[in-house]
């Protein structure tokens, strides 16, 4: 055989190969996209459906390294003192520098830690914490009327009285909104217990009350229509 | 088996590389700050709503508003209910003018010749300009400012002129009612101002005039003319407008005849004449003759029997009769309205009069006069306050060529416009939202108009200006205080000030007078300058822009999208021409003419109008800027340059050409007809129940049917018997619901997107044309087409019946907005709503979302409002919402009261009330979709004779 020949053996060889490829190549293309796919997906699920995205256990550095262990835990301050606002604004509120300095003043006069604290009184500029809790902007959600109602502090924020840096206990997401405003009896106390961390959580009896009743009596209505929170 | 291995390896790269990826976003969202206050200065805690007492100058007049203030920033003007022009209710400008306030166009700084300055710079200016005038008297200086009604504004200049004596004082305000307030120095020899009393007069003739659509008291006029409480399904009064361009006043009218506004005069004379032979009135042997004179010369056959008509039911209703004449008459129609209704005893019981305020100017120098003036060199000093003769001077002033032989001029105003451009300096005056003043209305009730914030761009107000020339370097809130102190005086003075920023009006409302009988010599004197009349020739009028004004809301993009309430034209000024005058000269919509008058030229898309006078073309002022902002500039054409001082308002066409350019009108809608499905219905007063048909959709109780609603059930009404299609309660639902404005090229391509529309239906008729407006907002359909074709369940009804609109479920199929149809669903074709400049950004609503492209959004019956009520009442321990403790943004903002929402399931709420009247009636009832919004049809009270 000429070179040639053996060469188009060789070729014949290779066009067999190539030939497999031919089709394999395709095949190979789709099962690249579909790996991709899966790995998006996956990728996605992992991060979208845990509760990585929701944000459980976020806990970020703050201008100052307030400790609410030491404030609300140790020291006694009941969550109202500061957050003036949770329990009938729409907001709970970070209270005003001013609030801090009414103690800070005399106590602890020369804390390093304290030093951003009273720079910035001093020259009438506000800290800027970094916001913990938060829910996305589409939902509108009322805190006053939680606390109306019933729902404790430690509910849906943790046992924010143990920590020393302050996190985002629970997932808050829809779900976990919804579960609540289902069957809300379970999940509510008395007034004076709200700001209580220790208050043991009820039972979830299963059945789904339609007119839920809380403690005090106060007949409940929870939205559970799209447009109560997504407006 | 190289390429094999190959490929393995960059697929293993790229996988790698689509991990590292993958990491790099699954990071946290991005932090956010959360900003307390320093020191509680504020009782706030977050979000709460303040409401504040100011008020705004409109026109001739002022209406009281109540602003919403959130984080310390104004959101939402409604009106104020203690206000006597206001009643509660607003207009379209007010309501749009939160975008004014937060507008990045807006002058930031004072500016010297184009270079930015600080205001310290300015005031070195003012001040040594206050030393030249102390040398000088004020002899070479001139102030030019806009109509002025704030006692503060008028005792500063008052200052002026008393350190310097020579000081010459001026106004230029397009809209001025000169015309009327001549036509009352004609017939009674000084200048009134005549506020009819709409809610008692029973028959009223309306020539060429817009009293419930464009002029000052508009909002509280509609109100009075429209709600009648006790009339209950008929009516007792009756409107018969004649004009030469359809306005809203003749829109509503139970008789609306076209006429060119030229002959108006000749069909007064008509109509004065006829009275006389009906023996209604007396007039001397000169002034019948001058009547006759001017009769024969115009001599329209089909308006005898009408005037016959007409002459008749203004005897039989004297005293409670009314002849008003709108603004763009010449002053002698004015004198013979007046002295008609003399005549007919309807001036001390149809309304009353008051003194004009003594404006500064005195009438002393016309615009032209001042330019001249200027070129002489007698003025050499110029200071322009809040007014812009560049742009609105009538046509043959010039007042750009006069400016340049300023030898210093100073403007003050709101944009850096084509006069700020054209002086040495600019300075940056302060907002309304942001001023500390005062204004008088037209009825004399002063109102203090205090802040909602802090000047963004460290403006000042007039007053701070004009004082500095005076050498003093006083606050706004100072000077405000010192002239109330001398009006209400020293004594308890601290609270009746306080007093009257809580309330929104202060002092004693100046009181009416009397006035003469009209001077039959005077006004006959004034027929001799009447121009004779060329039949068949044409004529132009100029009107007021429903968006624009006079041009100072051109940058407004609310208002720039805000369908003219008639033509439902946005985003420029067409030539509005009749069916009549098309046919002649082929005219379609969109073609551009080109206009010549009073010498002058200027050109013009056209729209062909109903209802529009045969010979008649009307061109809507305050289009045109070439240097006001982004928004402005290059919309529409400037149709000032076709007026005169002699001729501000009416002029003769001396030449039109057609051209062959097509410039495409950006409407809301094209089509007027209803085509026979009964939508906008009317009957005639005393058979109501005709105008409701039979059906289904009529019986009340089958709204709330067959689902079963335990609680409460919103629901609206919506009376067309009082609507004007006004459409404040559009520009109302932009400004609560964060309505993205989509521009000219939206508009061509039918995505606008305001949720609230005000459609128009036009019936031609053998008499002329008929019009209704219906304001269309989503129906809360129960049985609603667009929530089963969902494919993500992203709308859903809640159990109070509104149809709710998820926007984070929503992925964009627009199955929704096919399916219904009322077509109220509007999509976010691109980002149109979501602002990236700040200063836009505190412009929304913090209560509803700013939606993002690719969603849904529709008409919510403002559920942000309703969560807010539902939750305020729990907070205050009732859960009981009383009707109307609060509404719907455009219920709020109904100048006439034409929209009613409330609770269906209260029997005793005035909604249920509504709906239960023979007049109510269901949009397409035949469809079965049991929408919660029922309509009521107008009634007209037509006099069968005419």
């Amino acid at each position: 055989m000429t070179p040639h020949h053996q060469e188009s053996a060789q070729s014949v060889g290779v066009r067999h190969v190539q030939t497999r490829a031919k089709h394999g190549r395709p095949l190979l293309i789709a099962g690249v996209v579909l790996l991709l796919g899966v790995t998006c997906v996956g990728a996605a699920l992992a991060y979208y459906g845990t509760d990585g995205y929701l944000r459980v256990g976020y806990r970020p550095v703050q201008p100052i390294e307030f400790s609410h262990k030491l404030h609300s835990g140790e020291l006694g301050l009941d969550c109202r003192f500061c957050h003036t606002g949770a329990e009938r604004g729409v907001h709970a509120n970070l209270p005003a520098s001013k609030l801090c300095m009414d103690c800070h003043d005399k106590v602890l006069p020369e804390s390093l830690k304290l030093l951003p604290l009273r720079a910035t009184y001093a020259e009438n500029r506000p800290i800027r914490w970094i916001r913990v809790t938060k829910l996305p902007e589409y939902t509108y959600f009322h805190h006053g009327i939680h606390l109306l109602v019933g729902v404790g502090c430690s509910t849906c924020h943790g046992e924010v009285d143990k920590m020393t840096q302050t996190e985002q206990g629970l997932s808050l997401s829809m779900g976990f909104c919804v579960e609540c405003h289902r069957n809300p009896a379970p999940f509510l106390r008395p007034a004076r217990y709200i700001t209580r961390s220790d208050f043991p959580p009820s039972s979830v009896n299963g059945a789904i009350a339609v007119k839920a009743v809380s403690p005090e009596g106060r007949v409940l209505s929870p939205p559970l229509h799209c447009g109560g929170c997504h407006r | 088996m190289t390429e094999r291995q190959a490929s393995r390896r960059d697929f293993l790269a790229f996988l790698t590389a689509l991990g590292a990826q993958a990491s790099v976003t699954a990071c946290r969202q991005t932090e956010e700050s959360v900003v307390p206050q320093v020191r509680n200065s504020q009782p706030l805690t977050g979000s709460e709503s303040l409401h504040f007492a100011t008020a705004l100058p409109f026109l001739d007049t002022a209406l009281g508003v109540i602003v919403e203030s959130r984080d310390a920033r104004p959101v939402k003007v409604e009106g104020n209910p203690k206000h006597p022009e206001s009643l509660g209710r607003t207009n379209s400008f007010a309501q749009a003018t939160l975008y004014n306030l937060y507008d990045p166009d807006r002058s930031c700084g004072p500016k010297q010749q184009g270079t930015s300055r600080t205001w310290g710079e300015a005031q070195q200016m003012l001040s040594n300009w206050a030393k030249a005038l102390d040398q000088s008297n004020g002899a070479k200086t001139a102030i030019l400012t806009d109509c002025q009604r704030s006692p503060t504004m008028l005792a500063a200049l008052a200052a002026l002129r008393k350190q310097y004596p020579l000081l010459r004082v001026t106004t230029h305000e397009p809209l001025e009612q000169l015309n009327a307030r001549e036509g009352a120095s004609i017939a009674f020899g000084e200048a009134y101002e005549f506020l009819p009393n709409w809610g008692s007069a029973e028959t009223v003739l309306i020539l060429d005039g817009d009293p419930f659509g464009l002029e000052g008291g508009a909002v509280r006029a509609a109100h009075d003319w429209a709600v009648r409480p006790d009339a209950g399904d008929r009516r007792t009064n009756r409107l018969i407008v004649v004009e030469s361009c359809l306005s809203l006043t003749g829109s509503i009218a139970d008789h609306r005849f076209p006429c060119e506004s030229r002959n108006i005069l000749h069909l007064v004379s008509a109509l004065a004449l006829a009275l006389v032979k009906q023996q209604a009135i007396t007039a001397s042997e000169s002034l019948l003759g001058a009547f006759t004179k001017l009769v024969t010369v115009w001599g329209d056959a089909k308006w005898t029997k009408r005037i016959d008509v007409l002459a008749k039911e203004l005897a039989e209703k004297r005293e409670r009769s009314l002849i008003f004449v709108g603004m763009r008459q010449p002053p002698l129609v004015h004198a013979l309205a007046y002295w008609l209704n003399s005549q007919l005893g309807n001036l001390e019981h149809s309304g009353a009069f008051w003194k004009s305020q003594p404006s500064e100017t005195g009438g002393a120098l016309a615009l032209g006069q001042l330019a001249t003036l200027l070129r002489d060199g007698q003025v050499e000093e110029l200071l322009i306050i809040g007014t812009n003769p560049v742009f609105s001077a009538p046509g043959d002033v010039n007042f750009a060529g006069a400016l340049k032989h300023a030898k210093r001029s100073v403007h003050l105003g709101e944009y850096y416009d084509e006069t700020a451009q054209r002086c040495a300096w600019h300075l940056n005056l302060a907002h309304v939202l942001e001023s500390f003043s005062d204004v008088t209305a037209r009825d004399g009730t002063s109102s203090i108009i205090q802040p909602l914030i802090a000047p963004l761009w460290g403006s000042k107000t007039a007053a701070e200006v004009l004082m500095h020339l005076v050498g003093q370097n006083r606050s706004a809130s100072d000077l405000v205080r010192d002239t109330w102190r001398t009006l209400l005086g020293a004594d308890g003075f601290d609270v009746k000030f306080r007093q009257g920023l809580l309330n929104g009006t202060i002092g004693d409302a100046v009181g009416a007078v009397t006035v003469p009988a009209p001077d039959e010599t005077r006004i006959l004197a004034h027929f001799a300058h009447v121009d004779p009349i060329v039949p068949d020739a044409l004529e132009v009028v100029f009107v007021p822009g429903h968006s624009t004004l006079d041009g100072r809301y051109a940058n407004n993009g609310w208002l720039q999208e805000l369908p003219c309430p008639i033509t439902k034209v946005t985003w420029g000024n067409p030539a509005w021409v009749s069916a009549d005058l098309a046919r002649r000269l082929n005219l379609i919509d969109g073609r551009v003419v080109t206009i010549h008058a009073n010498g002058r030229t200027q050109s013009f898309p056209v729209a062909v109008v109903p209802g529009q006078a045969a010979n008649s073309i009307t061109l809507t002022l305050g289009h045109g800027h070439e240097a006001f902002g982004k928004i402005a500039n290059g919309i529409g054409n400037n149709a000032y340059v076709l007026c005169t001082e002699a001729h501000r308002f009416m002029a003769s066409v001396d030449r039109l050409e057609v051209t062959a350019t097509l410039a495409p009108l950006a409407r809301t809608q094209t089509h007027f007809d209803d085509e026979g499905r009964r939508l906008a219905r009317e009957s005639t007063s005393g058979s109501p129940a005709a105008a409701a048909t039979t059906g289904p959709g009529n019986d009340p109780q089958r709204a709330l049917g067959p689902r079963s609603y335990e609680g409460r059930a919103w629901g609206m009404a919506i009376d067309l018997n009082r609507c004007t299609g006004c459409s404040t309660c559009v520009v109302a639902c932009q400004v609560e619901n964060n309505i993205p404005v989509v521009g000219k090229e939206g508009i061509l391509r039918g995505r606008g997107m305001h949720w609230l529309r005000v459609d128009r239906y036009f019936s031609e008729h053998a008499e002329g044309v008929t019009t209704m407006a219906q304001p269309i907002p989503c129906q809360q359909c129960e049985n609603a087409p667009c929530e089963t074709v969902c494919p993500v369940g992203a709308t859903a009804h809640s159990p109070e019946g509104l149809n709710d609109m998820v926007y984070n479920r929503c992925v964009g199929s627009r199955y929704c907005a096919n399916n219904c149809p009322f077509k109220v669903r509007k999509f976010n074709y691109f980002e149109y709503g979501n602002p990236t400049d700040d200063l836009v950004k505190l412009r929304m609503n913090p209560d509803v979302t700013v939606r993002s492209r690719g969603v849904m959004e529709k008409c919510t019956f403002c559920v942000q409002r309703i969560n807010d009520a539902k939750i305020s009442a729990k907070l205050h321990g009732d859960s009981t919402i009383r009707d109307e403790s609060f509404t719907t943004a455009c219920a709020q903002a109904c100048p006439t009261d034409a929209i009613v929402f409330g609770d269906l399931s209260d029997p005793s709420s005035r909604v249920s009330a509504l709906r239960k009247s023979a007049r109510s009636y269901e949009l397409l009832a035949e469809l079965g979709l049991m929408p919660r919004v029922t309509y009521l049809s107008k009634i007209r009270n037509p006099n069968s004779e005419m």
